[in-house]
Formats: structure tokens, sequence, C-alpha cells
């Protein structure tokens, strides 16, 4: 799929000076085109809170957080959920379920699978670990927050193509009223172009942390691989012996598709919602793209970034590069983000580190 | 994998140049010391110095025991800021925005935007008030020192000026052995800090408030989280960290307390301050007639530091939570949130320090506003710290739980009687 390139502004090296004719010409055409696909975005930020209907057009809910799965094959991560709040309680929705609109989602279908919600491998809850959260952009090599998230449905499916990174689009969401009903995204960068950070996996039966089965080409684990598994996933932590999906009809009360006290109290829902383990991250499907950063970039993002942040980005980038980030910094800071690697990786970095000192 | 307009690599770039300013950065000649402890000393900014002398001139010795329970609520603080930077490696400004839902994230950095404005506002009134002891009209004072340390800090050549401020501060470490030379009242001193002896009137309450406020203030909490953050403190270390910002919370208030009694014991119970130079006559002791040039060249040192490191700080959290470039390695083109939010705090800090009037009541009344609003931001620390899934197993303990919560609602309860105290005085 691809998006208009609505705004992307570069931190260095490429700044315009000089705008052509032939370069205006291209952005009134892209600004056109954003336009036109501002009409078909469909925002997280004004989707979290909207109500879920069901077959029969009757409320059951609201949007939780919109559930998406990255891999290694999907620029653009395709959405695999809706997590609705019941009550107190939270279940899952597989997409396949329910249509997405711009302020609603609603049953597909008289009767609907729900699951309870929860965290692991290879599947990522938008508003909780990514709205708001740091990524970097990795072709303007710069750290930015996400502000609000688009999905756009095509084809029968829906995927997240782009995060909205300006000021404007936060507003739109803190202050009351703020904005227009519709999104109209002004900084907007396509979702291919930026790596974000997500908590490592917690095992919802153990509340440890689950085994990422992800393999990447970059000195540490924390990068990009292959799925886990389908989504969702069963939860069986406190889970009652009967575990097994209900079906919900349209005619049944909300709270008979899955109690929202047996959401809330099982330990897998507890467990999603703590969700993660000590702040340790692991990069998103984009993370290779990191190994086109040059040392002083990665130097740049790095003052930006949260130790946490910083840790994954030197594991995922070229070791060469990876090794001038790290000669910049204190020796005390380097040391303890060397601590947080691989002790391959510790080792290996310290030897070029040392290098590129001498 | 499909990408759209992929740009070339970049080429091979020369290593970044380091910003001068960071939040760890405060101050590079104690950089041998913890971030705790810096932290915590650069509560006893301008403000700071004047609210605590006022303290001491107007109620003598009357604040200690407050001062003792205000060190107990800002070790409390303190800690729990420097854990949270310490376990999450990031600011506050990130964590308000990644915690907290979009607008209460925003009010609380719009209330930190203004208690720190009126921080500012209270640095440059000290700056006057040390210029005028030194015979020099704040009304040209004042301005030429907000465009000094704005373009000193814009071009990026404030590092160098930020020492000699930093030294100039350093005479306040003048009133520790002032308190001993002005002979104060031991037992009296001793009854103060070990009992409670509140006069139940307004006047008190509106400085005990002011003394909250310049104590605990909410720039201090942020700054420390981000400085933990920038010194690279980890969990694995944050056992030694979390020692150095106990002891730079005591001692801050050590010296804070000794700032009451060497005042108190100089001109304790003659009212309210009226102007700096009646606050330098508790370093007479010390340097006999120099007193008010030591005390202005300590006051104007701390005034020019935090007037520049208070903005700096306020935009640096709020360009964080943003999203936005934040660093003075950048241009203004490049970071315009971060420089026009430290220019709007620069430009309104210098203005409201020009209005007519007692620049005394004025810095008391800046800290006063700070009172205010520090319950409020202490809220949000309290429910981050208290939270597993940021803090995991570093959450807040039941024990730590209890003193933090009643700290922190002790501090409230005082903020909102005053209020009321306010309200009912205007009608």
């Amino acid at each position: 799929m691809r998006l208009p390139k609505l705004q992307h502004e570069r931190r260095s090296g490429a700044r315009r000076t000089n705008v052509d004719a032939r370069t205006a010409l291209r952005a009134r055409l892209e600004a056109h085109a954003a336009r036109r696909a501002a009409g078909e975005l469909i925002s997280l930020a004004r989707l979290v809170g909207s109500p879920v209907r069901d077959f029969s057009g009757r409320r059951v809910g609201s949007v939780d957080d919109i559930t998406v799965r990255w891999t290694d094959q999907d620029t653009h991560p395709p959405i695999t959920g809706v997590i609705v709040r019941i009550g107190h309680g939270l279940v899952h929705v597989g997409i396949d379920a329910v249509d997405l609109h711009h302020d609603r989602v609603e049953h597909r279908t008289k009767s609907v699978i729900v699951d309870t919600p929860t965290r692991h491998p290879g599947a990522v809850a938008l508003r909780r670990d990514v709205l708001d959260h740091q990524l970097i952009d990795v072709a303007g090599a710069q750290v930015v927050r996400a502000a609000d998230l688009y999905i756009v449905v095509a084809g029968g499916a829906a995927s997240l193509v782009g995060v909205d990174v300006g000021v404007r689009a936060y507003l739109r969401r803190a202050l009351p009223g703020g904005g227009p009903r519709r999104p109209s995204p002004v900084r907007m960068i396509d979702w291919a172009e930026l790596v974000a950070f997500v908590p490592r996996s917690v095992d919802s039966a153990t509340g440890e942390e689950a085994p990422d089965p992800r393999a990447g080409d970059t000195p540490s684990g924390a990068t990009a691989g292959h799925p886990a598994g389908d989504m969702p996933r069963r939860a069986t932590a406190g889970e009652p012996a009967d575990d097994t999906p209900r079906r919900a009809t349209a005619g049944e009360p909300a709270d008979n598709t899955r109690s929202p006290k047996t959401a809330r109290g099982t330990g897998a829902a507890r467990t999603a919602a703590a969700g993660e383990v000590g702040g340790a991250v692991r990069l998103s499907v984009g993370a290779h793209e990191l190994h086109t950063l040059s040392g002083g970039e990665l130097t740049s993002l790095m003052e930006e970034l949260g130790r946490n942040q910083q840790s994954g980005l030197i594991a995922s980038a070229r070791p060469t590069a990876a090794a001038a980030a790290l000669s910049s910094l204190d020796p005390a800071a380097r040391d303890a983000l060397l601590a947080e690697l691989d002790p391959a990786d510790q080792r290996r970095l310290r030897a070029l580190v040392e290098k590129e000192s001498a | 994998m499909e990408t759209l307009d992929r740009s070339p690599a970049p080429p091979p770039a020369a290593p970044a140049r380091r910003p001068w300013w960071r939040p760890g950065k405060l101050v590079a000649v104690l950089a041998v010391l913890g971030p705790g402890l810096i932290a915590a000393n650069a509560g006893n900014d301008a403000g700071g110095v004047l609210t605590y002398a006022s303290a001491g001139a107007q109620f003598a010795y009357k604040t200690l025991f407050l001062m003792v329970l205000v060190t107990v609520a800002l070790v409390v603080v303190q800690e729990m800021c420097s854990r949270l930077g310490a376990y999450t490696g990031e600011g506050l400004g990130g964590l308000f925005r990644e915690q907290f839902s979009a607008r209460s994230a925003t009010g609380a950095l719009v209330l930190l935007l203004i208690a720190n404005v009126g921080l500012t506002v209270s640095e440059f009134a000290g700056v006057g008030a040390a210029m005028e002891i030194l015979g020099v009209s704040r009304f040209v004072a004042v301005p030429i020192a907000a465009v000094v340390l704005w373009a000193l800090t814009v071009l990026g050549s404030y590092s160098k000026a930020e020492r000699i401020f930093l030294i100039l501060s350093l005479a306040f470490l003048a009133y520790p052995i002032a308190a001993f030379l002005g002979h104060p009242n031991a037992k009296e001193v001793f009854s103060n800090l070990v009992w409670p002896h509140f006069p139940h009137t307004a006047e008190f309450a509106v400085l005990a408030v002011a003394l909250i406020g310049t104590t605990i203030t909410p720039y201090m909490q942020f700054y420390v989280a981000s400085a933990v953050v920038d010194k690279g403190i980890t969990p694995a270390g944050y056992a030694k960290e979390r020692v150095d910002t106990v002891m730079g919370a005591i001692w801050s208030d050590v010296v804070a307390v000794f700032i009451i009694i060497a005042t108190a014991a100089a001109i304790g119970g003659t009212g309210p301050l009226q102007t700096a130079k009646d606050a330098a006559a508790a370093l007479t002791p010390v340097v006999g007639s120099a007193a008010p040039y030591l005390f202005a060249f300590g006051l104007l040192g701390a005034a020019l530091l935090a007037a520049a490191v208070v903005p700096l700080s306020t935009s640096y959290a709020i360009a964080d939570a943003a999203g936005a470039p934040r660093s003075v390695s950048n241009s203004l083109r490049e970071a315009p949130l971060f420089y026009g939010l430290f220019t709007f705090q620069i430009v309104v800090g210098a203005a409201i320090a020009l209005a007519p009037g007692n620049l005394v009541a004025l810095v008391i009344n800046a800290q006063v506003l700070n009172g205010f609003i520090t319950p409020v931001l202490l809220t949000y620390v309290l429910i981050l710290a208290n939270r597993r899934s940021v803090l995991g197993d570093a959450v807040n303990g039941s024990r730590f739980r209890v003193v933090a919560t009643v700290s922190v609602a002790v501090v409230a309860v005082l903020s909102f009687l005053v209020l009321l105290y306010t309200v009912k005085g205007l009608f």
C-alpha cells in the first residue's frame, strides 16, 4: 500500500532552501492526494472511546484499543482486532468480526467470538504501546512522538499506515472540542519509515517474559523478526476452567459476551493492563532500517531517547555506527548502555569503541 | 518490504556536537556530585534564599519545625522522581505524555509552565534586588540580564558564564557560618526544630506555602528525573543514586535552615523582609560591613544561574512531551517550540520583575504560586511511582506509599487552606 507523502522533515543534510517550480507542483499534487487520502483515514485517537455496536446497532461497549501484528512481511501492520471496554472489563474481538468506521466499530455478524485480551509476541496494542510513545523516524533521523495513528481499510483488510507527529494532532486530543471531526493530518509519516519501541512480551500465564521467537540480523535480540502466532491467543492465567472463547449474539446483553467481572478478574487481564517487563523494549519491524544511520545521527537520536530505547537502538544499529555513537558518550553512560546488551555484543562493541578512540 | 521514497543512506557524518546544556549538565564544575545533590541544591536559588530569609525575619525560628516536615516530603518526592528516571530512562515530561491522557498530561505541563514562569519572575526579581544593593537600577539590570542570558543560551556560549554564576552563588555557603557567629538563641532553635510553634495566622500559612513552594518546587522534580536519565544511571546503579538524592535533599534543607536561623538571629521578629539588603544583615557576623556585597553577589549568581536553567528545563520537559526537537544544539528554526517557550519565559519573567513594587514580596508571591501548583504535580508523580507497569518491582512499597501519600496530602491541605484564607480575604 502506498501512502501519499504529506510532509517529511529531514533533520539534516537535505533541507531545501530553494523550492523550484517542479517541487512546488509535486507538493500541490501530494497535498491533493493527501486531502483525498485523509478522508479514508481512520484516526485511532478518535476511535478510542467510540461506541462498539452490535449487529442490531445497540451499543455494547467502547473501543479501548486496537491490536496489530508486526511481521517482516507487512510494511503496514495488519489490524488484528479491537479491545472493547464493557463496563470495567476488557474483551478482545477479532478484526474479522467487526467493521471499523471513523467514529464507531460495528459487529459484522449477529454473533461474535470474544476473547480475553492478552499480550504476546508479535502483537501490539496501538493505544497502549505506540500512541504518545517515542518513535524513530529513520528517513528523517529524528525522534518523534505519535500524536495520532491512522488506519486504512482497503480490500476488506485494515492496516496501520501512518503516524501523525504534529503538535496540532496532539492538541486535537488535549483540548476540549479541539479540532475537526475528521482527521486532518499535517505531519504524517508513513509507518514504513518508522521504528517503534514496544515492551517485551509478558507471558500471561506466568507473568514472566515470554520467549520471543523473533530472530534478526542485528547484534542482539532487540530486533524484528517473525510473528509468534495467531491473534488473539487465549489467556490461561487465572482463567476459569472453561476458557473457550464465548460467542455472543446480537440480542444477548453485553455482559453475557464475557462477564466484565470475569475479564477484570483474570490474571491475564491484569497482565495485559500491566503488560510489560521493567521497561525492556524490542524494536518494531523496521529495525533493520537503522543500518542506514550514521554514527552522528545515532548520537543525535540517542540524546532524545530514554535509556531503554537507547540500548534497543544501539543493539540494532550498524556496529560501526553504534561504536561511533557510544564513543561520544560519557564513560559512565556508555558502560550503563553496554551493560544492557548481550555479552557478545558488549565485547564486540567495546572492541570497536576502543578502536575508534585509538 | 515495500517502502516509500526511501532517501539514500545519509553519508557518514561527523560526530554530532554535544549540546552544552542538558538536564544533567547544570553545573559542570560539580559534575562529580550526583544529580540528586545538585538538583536539591538548585532549589536554593534567589527565590529560595529570599523566602527563607523572609521567614527568619518575620517569624524568627517558628518555621523551623515546618522545614523539618518539608525536608521529609522533599526526600520522599525527590527519591520518587529519581527512581522514575533511573528505572524508566525517561524524564517526567515524556512519562506524563505516555502514561496519562492527553488532557491530563497537557494540564500538568501547563501548570509546570505557570509555576516555572513564576520561578523565572522571582529569579529576575533576584537579579534586580542584587543589582540594587550594588547601586544599579533594576530597570537597567533586569533587561540587560534577560537579553544577555537569552543570547548566551541561544548562541551556545552560556556554559562558561554558568560556572561564574555558580561560583558567585557559593557565597551562600557563608550562611551556616553566620548562623553560628550570629549567636542565635540555641534553646529556642532546638525547641522550634523538634516541636511545632505555629502561629495561627493567615500570614504564617501563606509563608508556609511559600516555603513549601520554594523547597519542593516542581522544577526540581522534573530536573532530577531528567538528570538521572542524562547521567545514565540504571536500576543497577540506583542504590548509590538513592543515597545521593536523599543526602542532597537533606543538605539543601540544612542550608535553608541555616539561612532562617542566621536571619532570625540578626533581624528576627522585625516583620516581613522589605528589601534584599535587610537580608544581607544576617551575613554581617561573617564579613562585617561587606555583608551586603557578599549577599548581592551570591544572590546575583544564584538568580542568573536559575534564570536560564529554569526556563530551559521547562522548555525541555514540554518539548519532550510534544515530541519536538529540544536541544540547544538545534537551530532556532529546527526547534521552534523549544526556543519559543524559552523566549516566552525569559520575556515574561523579566517583564513582570520590572513591575513597580516590592521585589521581595514579588518573589514570595511567586513561591506561593509554586506552592499551590506543587501538590497537583506531586499527585501525578505519586501515581506514576505507584504504577507497577511503570516501575516494575521498583514500584512504591506499601509503607513508602503511605508516607508519600501523607506528604502529598499535607502539602495539598496546606495549600488549600491558604487558598481559602486568600479567597476569604477578598470578601
